[in-house]
């Protein structure tokens, strides 16, 4: 394994005051096996920037390790929120920081009401004043997201759907109002008419005040939530970046050019071995149901 | 509310051990007709005839008796002033029982005296009696002598171990305070009756014995709460208690019984539960124990009469060296009988747990189903829970089911609150409250609900 040219990675000019979330060299292990080989990466506030890679390439790991998920090792690097050190942080400092990942697979915990959760997470992060505000905010929030106001009395995320799953998520997401917003795989497992609920919910909550890293393996997500810098992640290192055409190269032709492109630079990649990492031009497998495909949708 | 019991405990008998003289004595100063007076003499042989229990003792090897000091225990405390309202109460009685929603009827002992009665008026009207136990004996006595004593006896009963019913005869011996209450025929209580017992003196012991009996087609819904006084010192001997309560539901009847324990941690007791149920009678129990250096807990339904059901719900949490010792029997002794029990627990710093529950189908009880499952959650490595969940099926086509876990708190769940900014302990409360609200729920009244939810938040809550 070989580091990727420097001239790959694309310098974000940070503006006054450094940049929000700042990613360098970072190398991330899951039970001491390394995963992610050294990434470098830059999120400003009010940017875009969209992951995409193939399965195995470490798109999850780096979204658990900035949020600091006890069983992803970070072994070297940094990593700096708003100029601090999120790396000395605990996940749940991270949050009250203002980072914020919207899970892929978000976690069902019966016994726990939603509401009671909500205003919890609302007082961490904001104090005591937050609560007077709740109510209202909480109303505004659920429209927007198309969501009864019963699912507060529910358990959190137990018995939801997939597609509720994520719009608790975005709801949070909206609630807590983040600086920087990881979404991982936010469109996977999503009917239609839930995607295009999140997708508006993501892009009303867009504005200069916070910046996103959308993490897909798709890139129909992008249709909806245009990304201002695009990466593609293969083998634990960011391999290419651009703009939003990189994604429109990679839903048309694969991971495959990119590959052989790097191997004419002479710069080996390691590639996953686990099942489902293809690199060629992907068809969604029945588990990763795309919508779009199948309802014509995809108008790429 | 006149009282029949004469004020005042006898000088004489206080700091007196515990001895057939000082359970004469406490039958003669709360004027027991001889029937009572001769009911606690047998109830005392029972005691010294039955072997004490020892580490060798089925059902008693993982308990140690020995933190008891049964020598040094009392026998009584001097009687407590009534008063004549709430007003009145000590302020921490005051804030227990102000709680925020109604009830038909409240009593407040302390030490073993009745200090506040109120019943309401509309109650009253319709023969539903509540009042304090002595008070029963003397004026409902063929009502009370019928049933005192018909679950709980005061002796050892031929067919058990031959060490059951030690504490349960010393409870007879010395019984002094408890809430007797009788719903007639065709009556619901809507409001809930609710008793609350507080231990404040900390040299004595105390034996409260609590007879309800809910008639045919009689509806009543109780809350039993336990208290005690913490005592000065670290040195001095437990508080020592057993408490009985016997729950007697006629044919059709239905019983939502929750008791909350929060005993100090520096008391160490018995709490003897046990409910009869007639043809088509039901009860939804609930016994939620957070208090207590020891707790023996014994928790028994017996299904008597044909397609009867019994809810059991248990729920407990530990911490520094408590130790709660659960022995529930779910008896299905005719056909059609359902029970379904769930008891969690949740053990931190070094308490420990012990469940052992019994499953028993009788000849004769077919087409019925028992469930039963214990859930223990360790909150420390120095935290320790033996689940022995029994079955015993002496007949054919019933349907049981048991099973009982013991593991950690979940850290994914844990994990994903902190990812939402709650601090760490925030986020355990949070997951703990949310594995004992499937009990909680499942609590008939919502006000109780509410109450126990209380309870837990405050017990759950004392380490931050």
């Amino acid at each position: 394994m070989v580091a990727a040219p420097a001239t790959n990675a694309p310098v974000h000019q940070s503006p006054a005051g450094g940049a929000t979330l700042a990613i360098r060299n970072l190398h991330v292990n899951i039970d001491s096996r390394e995963i992610i080989h050294g990434i470098d990466l830059t999120v400003n506030k009010g940017e875009v920037h969209a992951i995409l890679g193939p399965n195995g390439s470490g798109k999850s790991t780096l979204a658990y390790a900035l949020m600091g998920h006890p069983r992803y090792a970070v072994t070297s690097g940094e990593v700096e929120l708003k100029g601090e050190d999120l790396l000395a942080m605990s996940a749940d400092e991270r949050s009250r920081n203002g980072l914020f990942l919207c899970f892929q697979y978000p976690t069902s915990i019966p016994g726990i009401q939603m509401g009671n959760f909500l205003r919890l997470a609302m007082k961490a992060r904001f104090g005591d004043a937050a609560i007077k505000t709740f109510r209202k905010e909480l109303t505004e929030k659920l429209r927007i997201l198309k969501m009864d106001e019963s699912y507060m009395r529910r358990y959190l995320n137990e018995g939801f759907s997939g597609g509720e799953k994520k719009k608790a998520e975005i709801l949070q997401m909206a609630l807590l109002k983040p600086e920087i917003a990881i979404m991982d795989e936010t469109d996977s497992g999503l009917d239609v008419d839930a995607f295009k609920v999140v997708a508006d919910g993501v892009n009303a909550m867009r504005g200069p005040d916070v910046g996103f890293v959308v993490i897909t393996h798709y890139n129909r997500m992008l249709e909806y939530i245009k990304p201002d810098f695009v990466h593609v992640l293969i083998g634990g290192k960011i391999v290419k970046s651009g703009g939003p055409e990189l994604a429109l190269a990679v839903d048309q032709h694969g991971y495959q050019p990119i590959l052989e492109e790097l191997r004419e630079q002479g710069v080996e990649i390691e590639l996953m071995e686990e099942a489902g990492a293809t690199y060629a031009r992907e068809e969604p497998t029945e588990r990763e149901h795309d919508p779009f495909r199948s309802h014509g949708l995809t108008g790429l | 509310m006149t009282t029949l019991v004469a004020p005042g405990t006898p000088t004489e008998l206080r700091g007196a051990g515990l001895n057939s003289d000082t359970s004469r004595a406490i039958g003669a100063w709360r004027g027991d007709p001889d029937w009572v007076l001769d009911w606690r003499a047998q109830a005392w042989a029972a005691w010294e005839t039955i072997p004490m229990p020892t580490s060798t003792t089925e059902g008693w090897r993982r308990t140690n008796l020995r933190i008891l000091a049964l020598d040094k225990v009392h026998a009584i405390s001097d009687a407590v002033a009534h008063v004549t309202s709430r007003a009145d109460l000590p302020a921490s009685l005051q804030k227990a029982i102000d709680t925020g929603f109604d009830h038909g009827a409240v009593l407040v002992q302390e030490n073993g005296t009745t200090i506040l009665t109120e019943v309401d008026a509309q109650l009253a009207g319709t023969g539903v009696i509540v009042c304090d136990i002595h008070e029963a004996i003397h004026r409902y006595p063929e009502l009370v002598r019928a049933h005192l004593g018909t679950l709980v006896p005061p002796r050892w009963q031929p067919g058990m171990p031959s060490n059951a019913g030690k504490f349960e005869a010393l409870n007879a011996a010395f019984f002094n305070g408890g809430t007797f209450v009788y719903v007639p025929k065709n009556t619901t209580v809507a409001l809930p009756v609710r008793s609350l017992v507080y231990q404040s003196d900390a040299d004595a012991a105390f034996f409260p014995r609590s007879l309800i009996i809910v008639d045919e087609n009689a509806r009543l819904t109780y809350l039993d709460e336990y208290t005690s006084v913490n005592t000065a010192s670290p040195e001095a001997p437990p508080v020592f208690g057993s408490a009985v309560v016997e729950i007697i539901i006629k044919d059709g009847g239905r019983v939502d019984y929750t008791s909350i324990q929060e005993w100090s941690l520096s008391t160490a007791g018995f709490l003897t539960q046990r409910a009869s149920l007639g043809n088509n009678a039901s009860c939804n129990w609930v016994a939620v124990v957070l208090g207590g250096m020891y707790t023996r807990g014994t928790a028994d339904v017996l299904l008597q009469g044909k397609g009867t059901r019994a809810d059991m719900l248990g729920l407990a949490f530990g911490e520094g060296t408590q130790v709660f010792d659960f022995h529930t029997l779910q008896d299905h002794q005719s056909p059609f009988t359902d029970s379904d029990q769930l008891y969690k627990t949740a053990m931190r710093d070094r308490a420990h747990l012990i469940y052992e529950g019994l499953i028993n189908i009788r000849t004769g009880s077919y087409g019925s189903n028992g469930y039963q499952a214990n859930r223990n959650v360790l909150l420390s490595d120095t935290a320790k829970a033996d689940s022995i969940p029994m079955l015993e099926i002496s007949d054919n086509d019933v349907l049981c089911t048991h099973g009982s876990s013991v593991g950690p708190i979940d850290q994914t769940h844990v994990y994903y609150l902190l990812t939402r900014g709650l601090p760490r302990p925030v986020a355990e409360r949070l997951v703990i409250q949310g594995f004992f609200e499937p009990v909680i729920e499942r609590i008939a009244v919502d006000d109780l609900k509410d109450r126990v939810r209380a309870a837990v938040d405050r017990k759950i809550g004392e380490q931050d």
